[in-house]
């Protein structure tokens, strides 16, 4: 395999809130056409980077740069037309339609044609939702609203960042992002995503990034991250190897200590 | 070519037609007005008198027309850019301290003007004007303080900002409150009808003009961003990772809307709810856009103080014709809280 292109790097990425220290020295690389997922425990820091590494927050130290730019020296426009990100919870005040939502993701580029924002919407299987408010959606149709907005801004080959849209999609809909997310990295995308799922990384992972009380436990190929006992020690719960990757055995497992989320 | 199809339906068929009626509504109510007058009946009692007057009142009517459809429009801007800014449906310039601050100003001058010397000096220039100076500083001097408050509280997040502007009203109300004491009964009568709210029946020339060409060009400026104060509705990440820049975005509302809210305060005094109410009414009949919004809010509340000015001219409860603050305050209250059990969770 040749080396791609670094896309979205990050070096000494450290985020402090008050005393607590969010996320300490973390290092990523983002390659074109490479998927890589972000595993943690809850409050492990994901959002955290994720935030810093689409731009929207600004570390205390350390430094983002987007096809080897700093990202706080990319023009408005060149930057929201490359990298896009998908917030955890997507919100929207005063009564916009779904498609309205969508469009959002040609602003900073003076707009977007109606037939691209109808095909981002079918991608994600909202289209007969298309003219509803998005008020009335729930959270999964919300984040697969926002995962449209962000196929609209970026282009087939830009950066993007999901802060763990999986997790209140039914299966089905899982299988549609995660078929999604894979046909842009075919097409040259780099996507960083945050994952809860073992199951799920498994399927759409070709890196992974392990956190532990926001520094790196593990960063390399996902067949090496994903092993169950990687998996295990982290989350301190007995995983098994299955067909669709390690899976968590409930109710059985060592019990974590304490979880802080 | 692809700018022509961003957004198909801002301002919408729909918000079209809540433009126009607006509009109508607001030319009905001015034209009332300007037939609308109170004259002396046979018996020698007040009475409502319909039909034009003569020249000298007529000119008083229509500068009346001018001084309610600006402030009314001043109100609803100044609202509509503090929801926006604190992301807050019940956000009003009062939130943010304007009015008590422009009270206090008075207040202050009038205090000082009794106190003689240097001190009186100052007072009666503050009080120049029927106190325009003097509410206008106070007013100023409201949203400086919400300003540097909130920059030292780390920014000018939603929260801090109404936080920073109730405590501000606060302190100013306070203020109020214990020059009262010290000025004497008689020139605080003044102060009581101010605080109603009163539309000027000839007001200055140049103030009509300061506060008509304000308010048109914050609708100029506000027509202009209005892709961008859409894009805004976003949470704050998803904004900013679309390309808003949401902190000056933010520095101008506050100073647009501080603005307006002290341009209408020293106009008509701090009247209450037109603020809150008009920005409403410009969102439900014009839709979500905000190029549909703007345009709306200033009808919205042009038009609400021309129809409480007309409708004050044919009530009459035995004390007068009411003060239009109060008119607009027994209207607006009522309705405010409608709107609160009616459309909860949607701003």
């Amino acid at each position: 395999m040749t080396k791609a292109a670094v896309r979205l790097s990050a070096d000494g990425l450290t985020v402090r809130f008050g005393a607590v220290e969010a996320i300490a020295e973390l290092a990523v690389a983002a390659p074109a056409g490479r998927v890589l997922a972000v595993l943690g425990r809850n409050a492990s820091g994901k959002s955290t980077l994720l935030r810093c590494l689409a731009g929207v927050l600004t570390p205390t130290a350390g430094t983002v740069a987007l096809d080897g730019r700093p990202l706080k020296d990319w023009p408005r426009a060149g930057r929201a037309s490359r990298l896009g990100y998908l917030a955890q919870q997507p919100q929207l005040a005063g009564g916009f339609t779904v498609a309205e939502s969508v469009a959002f993701g040609g602003h900073a580029v003076g707009g977007v044609a109606a037939s691209a924002v109808g095909e981002a919407l079918a991608t994600v299987g909202l289209e007969p939702l298309a003219d509803r408010p998005f008020g009335d959606l729930s959270v999964g149709q919300r984040q697969r609203a926002a995962m449209a907005r962000v196929l609209v801004q970026v282009g087939a080959d830009g950066v993007m960042i999901l802060d763990e849209p999986f997790a209140a999609q039914d299966p089905g809909e899982v299988d549609r992002l995660i078929r999604v997310v894979r046909a842009r990295a075919a097409e040259g995308a780099a996507v960083i995503a945050a994952v809860h799922d073992a199951t799920v990384a498994h399927a759409i992972a070709d890196d992974v990034l392990l956190l532990d009380g926001g520094r790196v436990c593990f960063a390399g190929a996902a067949g090496d991250g994903l092993s169950p006992d990687r998996l295990g020690r982290l989350f301190g719960l007995d995983f098994v190897a299955g067909p669709s990757g390690p899976t968590p055995r409930f109710g059985l497992g060592i019990m974590p200590s304490d979880d802080s989320a | 070519m692809s700018g022509s199809s961003r957004t198909p339906r801002i301002p919408s068929a729909r918000g079209r037609g809540g433009i126009v009626g607006l509009f109508l509504i607001a030319a009905i109510a001015a034209g009332c007005r300007l037939l609308l007058g109170r004259g002396i009946d046979a018996d020698g009692g007040a009475t409502t008198v319909v039909g034009l007057p003569e020249a000298v009142l007529l000119e008083i009517r229509v500068s009346t027309i001018l001084a309610a459809a600006t402030a009314g429009a001043a109100l609803g801007l100044s609202g509509l850019a503090f929801q926006t800014l604190l992301r807050n449906p019940l956000a009003s310039p009062w939130v943010l301290g304007v009015s008590s601050g422009a009270g206090f100003g008075l207040m202050l001058a009038m205090w000082l003007a009794r106190l003689g010397g240097g001190a009186a000096m100052v007072g009666g220039m503050l009080l120049a004007g029927a106190g325009i100076p003097a509410s206008a500083i106070g007013a100023l001097l409201a949203i400086s303080i919400v300003w540097m408050l909130s920059r030292r509280l780390g920014g000018f997040d939603p929260v801090g900002l109404v936080l920073c502007g109730v405590v501000t009203s606060a302190t100013f109300g306070a203020g109020i409150m214990l020059l009262q004491h010290l000025v004497p009964s008689g020139v605080r009568g003044d102060l009581v009808g101010w605080m109603m709210g009163r539309i000027p029946e000839l007001a200055p020339r140049w103030l009509l003009a300061v506060a008509g060409g304000s308010v048109g060009l914050v609708t100029i400026i506000g027509w202009r961003a209005s892709s961008m104060l859409d894009a805004a509705s976003l949470g704050d990440d998803e904004a900013r990772s679309i390309g808003v820049p949401l902190e000056a975005m933010r520095r101008w509302l506050l100073v647009l809307g501080g603005g307006l809210a002290a341009i209408a305060v020293v106009l008509v005094g701090p009247i209450a709810f037109v603020g809150l109410l008009a920005p409403h009414a410009g969102r439900r009949l014009t839709g979500a856009g905000h190029r549909g919004v703007v345009l709306g809010t200033v009808l919205a509340g042009a038009s609400m103080l021309l129809v409480a000015d007309a409708v004050r001219q044919v009530v009459d409860l035995g004390g007068g014709r009411l003060p239009v603050g109060v008119l607009t305050a027994l209207v607006g209250g009522p309705a405010f809280l409608g709107l609160l059990l009616q459309g909860r969770g949607r701003a």
